[in-house]
């Protein structure tokens, strides 16, 4: 499992956090200032998953073996 | 065939010996054959072999110590797809029967396959019975896959359709993945130590969280790199997640029964990892419809408590207690209006009452009576003018009459005339002149004279 971020887990993450975002807004104990920027937020992050979702395109990588080690490229598929 | 013919009508006629023809013999040891036998399964290697014009192919199969005769017709091989010749090595399965018209014993081969596979085929068994023994393929071996992999490795061709499937399939169903190929060959000498190290070097690197191990389908020999023992221990060895996807759905192989998931072919590989990302679509869109619910319900309730406040406020406001002064002023001055009203109203009444009586005493109204009085003043001195005028008249009437009897007509018919000069009548000689005309006037006609000469007189006895 690679350490450094995937965008499945940003979408992930944002998804989570949107999530625990409105469940907290929706029991209404929310300040109204703090409301206001939390809205401001979620609608960030609901932007960010329909973005992410909507051009999302598939990474695809090749891990070429050199005399130096293991090199990851850009793999162009042939047609 | 002739002499035979003729022999066994000769040996017929004996009642005592049963003597066959040739032919019946061979054609009952021909049944015989036919039915004692099942299909065999046999190994060989192939000489003698021959192919007529017909398409019928006919040949020996040998091994080291014997050898069979072997006929295969066309229907049946036509089918084949594969090379034979002499010194080919073949497992075939066959009928025993006999070939009359020689005698010769003979197999009827219904199909054939390269004994190199049947090797295989027993290679395959052999590996697999070991390496079950070993554990290699039971159940508590075998790792869960990863419910979202964020990148998916692949190891394939990266020149074959097994590549293009999967990729085809994340691409539709999961583009938020990321794909790590690992490049190897699927077939040949270099196959399996290749796929082998690719997953060591995968497990190494740690950068996947599944392993895709697949290959499109193809011939035994073709998929042999993925039986091979050192690809299935690198499997088991593997601390990511396999799922096998080699061939086609009939194909098994050594690495399908190590993997931690066996897919029938490629693409089934990439459907099992490849998360349904309508699921998130979906989540993230009710996700956002409930924000959007909330902030509406939020922003409802802050301009509610606002209204709220805003009433409270404006309550207190001072242009509202100057309203209240102002309606203050409207009811006094409504109040002031109507008391002045009333005031005016009575005050009216008095005048109008006033006006009555004054009324009352109107000289106007005595002036009927005035003219009624006045009418008979006038009357009665109408009235009285007429007797007074009567009376008058009446003594009139008697100074007329005595009158009468002085006129100067009545002098005049006593033959007197009145002269006169114009309009003057004449008293006195005086009065005219010689020359002018003057009028006698007699009691029946005039007379115009002219004045001739004058005597005037000398004293006022004198009547002329």
């Amino acid at each position: 499992m690679s350490d450094k971020q995937s965008r499945i887990k940003d979408f992930e993450k944002s998804l989570n956090q949107l999530e625990t975002l409105v469940e907290g807004l929706e029991k209404g104990d929310v300040p109204l200032e703090e409301a206001l920027k939390q809205f401001e937020q979620g609608i960030k992050l609901a932007r960010n998953c329909q973005d992410a979702l909507k051009d999302a395109e598939l990474k695809v990588q090749q891990l070429l073996e050199t005399r130096d080690g293991a090199v990851a490229q850009d793999f162009i598929e042939k047609e | 065939m002739s002499q035979s013919d003729f022999l066994s009508e000769t040996v017929n006629t004996d009642d005592h010996r049963v003597i066959y023809s040739v032919e019946r013999l061979n054609n009952e040891i021909k049944d015989l054959l036919e039915h004692s036998y099942p299909l065999i399964w046999l190994e060989g290697e192939i000489s003698n072999f021959s192919r007529p014009a017909s398409g019928h192919w006919y040949f020996s199969l040998k091994d080291s110590t014997a050898q069979v005769r072997c006929a295969m017709f066309r229907n049946r091989n036509r089918m084949l797809g594969m090379q034979v010749e002499n010194g080919s090595q073949v497992l075939v399965r066959a009928r025993i029967s006999l070939y009359p018209a020689r005698g010769d014993f003979q197999l009827i081969i219904e199909h054939m396959e390269d004994a190199g596979a049947g090797a295989l085929q027993r290679a395959f068994e052999a590996l697999k019975q070991r390496l079950q023994a070993e554990g290699l393929f039971s159940p508590e071996n075998k790792h869960p896959l990863p419910a979202v992999p964020a990148r998916i490795g692949v190891i394939t061709s990266p020149t074959g359709a097994a590549l293009r499937d999967v990729l085809s399939v994340l691409r539709r169903r999961y583009p938020l993945g990321e794909v790590m190929l690992y490049p190897v060959p699927v077939q040949g000498e270099a196959a399996a130590p290749a796929i082998a190290r690719a997953l060591q070097l995968a497990g190494e690197r740690k950068e996947c969280d599944v392993l895709l191990l697949v290959r499109g389908g193809g011939s035994l020999e073709d998929l042999w790199a993925f039986n091979e023992e050192v690809v299935a221990r690198a499997i088991a060895a593997s601390p990511i997640p396999v799922v096998s996807g080699v061939g086609h759905e009939v194909d098994f192989t050594i690495a399908d029964f190590v993997a931690d998931q066996r897919a029938p072919t490629p693409t089934a590989a990439a459907e099992i990892v490849a998360p349904d990302l309508d699921e998130w679509r979906q989540r993230a869109r009710q996700l956002g419809t409930r924000l959007a619910g909330v902030a509406e319900r939020h922003l409802d309730q802050a301009a509610q408590k606002q209204r709220w406040l805003h009433d409270r406020l404006m309550a207190q406001h001072p242009g509202r207690r100057l309203e209240q002064h102002m309606q203050r002023l409207d009811e006094l001055e409504q109040r002031i209006q109507r008391s002045m009203k009333l005031r005016l109203q009575s005050e009216r009444q008095r005048l109008m009452s006033g006006h009555q009586q004054v009324q009352a005493h109107n000289p106007l109204r005595r002036l009927p009576e005035l003219q009624r009085h006045t009418r008979q003043l006038r009357q009665r001195l109408y009235q009285a003018t007429e007797r007074q005028m009567e009376q008058q008249r009446s003594r009139l009437r008697l100074a007329a009459r005595g009158l009468d009897n002085l006129s100067p007509l009545k002098t005049l018919d006593r033959g007197y005339a009145i002269a006169s000069a114009g309009e003057l009548v004449l008293h006195d000689a005086a009065d005219v002149t010689v020359g002018q005309q003057v009028n006698l006037r007699l009691a029946r006609g005039q007379i115009d004279c002219e004045v001739t000469g004058t005597h005037l007189a000398t004293d006022t006895n004198d009547d002329t």
